[in-house]
């Protein structure tokens, strides 16, 4: 098993490049296992989405339909 | 969507605190969009200082969100 500060690293790196299969196996096993780093994984991913919006409009209303 | 506004102002807030650096490298890669590698072309860093100045990044947001969002920004 690799560590949680492991783990953290991966899933930063997961975002800027793909990982190698032995990277994602480790990785997937340990999150399948430890919660609180599903839980850190899942703020990853939703800090990114947030950076995506704020580069959209960093004031502007929503687009209108 | 009040709290999500004043979410995107604490990030906003957040990624502005962060060390210049490694505020530059996080912005360029998600908000300009740049890969990893057109930032270590950019900024003349080799792709795992690059690697490791975005964790840092993310790491020290995460803890600014912790702190000044997630548990300070609870209206009580």
């Amino acid at each position: 098993m690799i560590s949680c500060k492991e783990v953290s690293r991966l899933v930063s790196e997961s975002l800027d490049r793909p990982l190698t299969l032995r990277e994602r196996f480790w990785l997937r096993l340990h999150l399948w296992r430890c919660r609180s780093c599903g839980n850190f994984a899942e703020q990853m991913n939703a800090m990114r989405a947030a950076m995506r919006r704020l580069a959209r409009s960093p004031d502007d209303p929503p687009e209108r339909g | 969507m009040l709290e999500q506004k004043r979410f995107m102002e604490t990030l906003e807030k957040c990624n502005g605190a962060l060390p210049e650096r490694l505020a530059q490298v996080f912005t360029l890669r998600e908000v300009t969009g740049l890969t990893t590698d057109e930032i270590c072309a950019e900024l003349g860093i080799t792709p795992n200082n690059c690697n490791v100045m975005l964790y840092r990044a993310r790491m020290g947001l995460r803890e600014c969100l912790e702190k000044n969002w997630m548990t300070g920004g609870r209206p009580s």
